[in-house]
């Protein structure tokens, strides 16, 4: 059965509506920004400043709800190719790289830059290797990519259980970010903070799905890009006479250099790695340019590669790779989505020199001038902590211990700017925050009611496949809310366990699927088992033989687990069986650049079967 | 049991090879075997075969492309990280500013260029087939 391709368009008024948007962020900070010289206090302007965007979101969300199949769990496949990477962005950067990345660049300075280098070139991994493919075949789910693929409803059950582990970790972070934002800006202990965020994520996520998740994301991306611009631009402006802070941070480095050498930040020794910092606070240690201080140079390598693999294989990613309306529309959203997070991961060192340059500047001059003036604000917003542990009675660097997540927030105050600047940047990092966590709860919680529900009903009924996402998405926030509770989640080191299990057990599999033809399911499920279950091995040994129990260590152990899935995936399909005819045509198929997407027609052929059936 | 059954018959009916062109519903798909049609089916399909063989093998060495560019520069650019921070750009150390910058804007590069001439491939592939 030929099926003409449909006409899919998007809301011409789209821009409109978020110019309109981006406008009411900006007017709300000018707003408050007024308020603040006519004498508000700092608790109210930042309750509104977090407050107020927060009900924009939801108000998106609410009108964005939806009951149709193909809205909740494709947005329609009508999403504009650069909302579609607004989200996309959001998604790889995240709450943990807003906070905790700039957080372990301030304690590991250049050794950090393997994060960011491996986001950017695992965006264009997937957009070379894996999203036409994906697009083409328009599974709602990784999982469905699989069982499509393969034609094997186990192996799309197999991959469903297999990304909880990374999606889970991931959403934990995201969701501690947020809360820890909240219970710092808000009157609210930690567990509220942590109820509010996952109400937030799953309302948003029952409500509308992927439709909701898209243009409430594209909202709270358009304020977590403008939160961090804005302040900046002003600090870049103040500092270094330019609106240009990427280009101009350089400018700094002469003397940031010498208050680390009047401050005593000794250079460590190269191969003693320590890796990267944990979320407890810690004084600093290791200079800023210092090169392969914190990891090593074989840790470096590995870093990359972990978070490029990881990123091109990211389920919450590659499941958003059916919501625009073409393969050329997918592959030019990848590109702006590389784009975005190029910005941000050449913005992201310049706001930590900014704060390093400014905080050791002021620190250095502590036994003449005593404690600087931003110290005790610092201090109450729990980003610093002093205690005089050498006991010579002057606060040193070595006595300041620095929160890693919270030192973004740090900035506006360290250069005497006004509050507005500091609950702007908190409103930015938790609007990311929300769209990355939303958008982890709902890949999950999607995956595991509809490919389950798939493989045992396969029967295309609307109302039960959303009743059972929906049941899903309320029972992961629930777990999830119940596991913040208990659990003492550090971001980032969440996020490169989960980089890593995504690297390990799907990038291998994906690759093969999308580029061998011989690649059978029997191939597939060995690739995906072995990734799986090496890396997991690892991460179980690591506390006890040392294996895994650094960054840099858990990078090393997914790569060598990639590659023993590689070897198990090529092993399995030649001494497996050989393909069926169906799955030759089957890769034939999802290589072709038009036509229509082929998870649609089989849907269609399917429910046709059913009216013929019946 | 499950792998072994897959779907049931008529829910992904991809044997039937859905999403190619008519004749490869009829005859099969990948490298469709010339005897039993006519001559001038016979020849579409060469054509049709050609142009595919031709799409994946551009798309192919676009991708390796593409992707070895840029992790040989990071890989490069990694391994001499210190000699390179010896010199300053910008008022950067070299070693620095390329991690920091110079790979990510290169890499943005790169992809743009890649969607271009991707899209040029995919275009020339369905031209083709609709003059045949």
């Amino acid at each position: 059965m030929a099926l003409q391709s449909r006409q899919r368009t998007p809301n011409p008024h789209l821009g409109a509506y978020y110019g309109i948007v981006a406008s009411g962020f900006v007017s709300l900070a000018i707003l408050l920004a007024m308020a603040e010289q006519l004498g508000w206090q700092d608790g109210s302007i930042a309750r509104l400043m977090i407050l107020m965007p927060l009900i924009v979101y939801m108000a998106i969300a609410v009108s964005a709800r939806t009951l149709n199949v193909e809205d909740f769990f494709a947005s329609g496949r009508r999403v504009p190719q650069v909302y579609n990477a607004f989200l996309m962005a959001a998604i790889t950067v995240g709450g943990t790289g807003f906070f905790a990345y700039t957080g372990a660049l301030f304690f590991v300075g250049f050794d950090g830059l393997a994060i960011g280098l491996g986001w950017v070139c695992g965006l264009l991994l997937a957009a070379v290797l894996f999203v036409p493919c994906l697009r083409r075949v328009g599974a709602y789910t990784l999982p469905g990519y699989f069982g499509l693929r393969f034609r094997s409803p186990m192996t799309r059950m197999v991959v469903s259980v297999l990304q909880i582990a990374p999606t889970f970790l991931l959403l934990a972070a995201e969701a501690a970010i947020a809360a820890m934002v909240i219970s710092i800006f808000l009157p609210a202990a930690y567990w509220v903070s942590v109820l509010i965020v996952i109400l937030f994520i799953g309302a948003t996520g029952i409500l509308g799905g992927m439709r909701s998740l898209t243009w409430s994301g594209s909202a709270q991306f358009i304020s977590g890009g403008l939160g961090l611009a804005i302040p900046l631009t002003i600090i870049a402006v103040v500092l270094t006479n330019l609106p240009a802070p990427q280009f101009t941070y350089g400018g700094l480095f002469e003397q940031l250099k010498n208050a680390e050498v009047t401050a005593g930040v000794a250079t460590g020794s190269p191969g003693v790695a320590s890796g990267l910092p944990g979320h407890e606070p810690t004084a600093v240690t290791a200079p800023f340019l210092q090169v392969f201080d914190s990891i090593s140079e074989a840790g470096f390598f590995a870093l990359f590669f972990c978070f490029a693999l990881g990123t091109a294989a990211l389920p919450s990613l590659l499941s958003r790779s059916g919501v625009t309306a073409s393969v050329a529309d997918q592959r030019r959203s990848s590109a702006w989505t590389l784009l975005l997070v190029a910005l941000f991961a050449i913005t992201a060192p310049g706001l930590v020199v900014f704060a390093k340059a400014l905080m050791f500047g002021d620190i250095v001059l502590i036994p003449t001038q005593g404690l600087p003036g931003w110290f005790n604000s610092l201090s109450e917003l729990d980003i610093l902590r002093a205690t005089d542990l050498n006991g010579d009675g002057v606060i040193s660097v070595s006595d300041l211990l620095v929160a890693r997540d919270r030192i973004a927030l740090a900035l506006p105050t360290l250069a005497n700017l006004p509050y507005i600047l500091t609950a702007l940047l908190a409103a930015a990092g938790l609007a990311i925050a929300l769209a990355a966590s939303g958008s982890h709860l709902f890949t999950l919680a999607a995956s595991l009611s509809d490919d389950l529900y798939r493989s045992i009903e396969p029967q295309p009924l609307v109302l039960p496949r959303l009743l059972l996402a929906w049941g899903a998405i309320g029972a992961t926030g629930l777990i999830m809310a119940v596991y913040l509770f208990i659990a003492d989640v550090d971001a980032l080191s969440y996020a490169v366990t989960a980089f890593a299990l995504a690297a390990a057990t799907f990038f291998p599999a994906l690759f093969l699927s999308t580029w061998w033809q011989r690649f059978t399911v029997w191939g597939a499920l060995a690739s995906l088992l072995t990734g799986f279950v090496v890396m997991l091995l690892c991460l179980i040994a690591g506390g006890i033989v040392g294996i895994a129990d650094t960054a840099a260590g858990t990078a090393a152990a997914s790569l060598a687990s990639a590659v023993l899935a590689v070897a198990a995936g090529l092993g399995a399909s030649f001494y497996g069986p050989a393909p069926k005819p169906a799955d030759t045509a089957f890769f034939e198929a999802m290589r072709r650049p038009d036509g229509e997407t082929l998870y649609d027609q089989a849907e269609a052929q399917a429910a046709a079967a059913q009216r013929k059936a019946s | 049991m499950l792998l072994r059954s897959g779907y049931n018959a008529g829910q992904l009916p991809f044997c039937d090879g859905c999403g190619l062109p008519a004749y490869q519903r009829r005859y099969g798909a990948g490298r469709v075997t010339t005897q039993n049609t006519d001559q001038d089916t016979q020849h579409d399909i060469e054509i049709e075969n050609a142009a595919r063989d031709r799409h994946q093998l551009r798309t192919l060495a676009v991708a390796v492309t593409a992707i070895s560019v840029v992790l040989f520069a990071v890989a490069v650019v990694i391994m001499y990280a210190v000699p390179l921070n010896r010199i300053w750009f910008l008022n950067f150390p070299l070693g620095f500013y390329l991690l920091a910058q110079g790979l990510i804007l290169f890499a943005v590069f790169v992809t743009f260029w890649y969607v271009r001439v991707q899209e040029r491939i995919d275009l020339t592939r369905s031209m083709n087939e609709e003059i045949t």
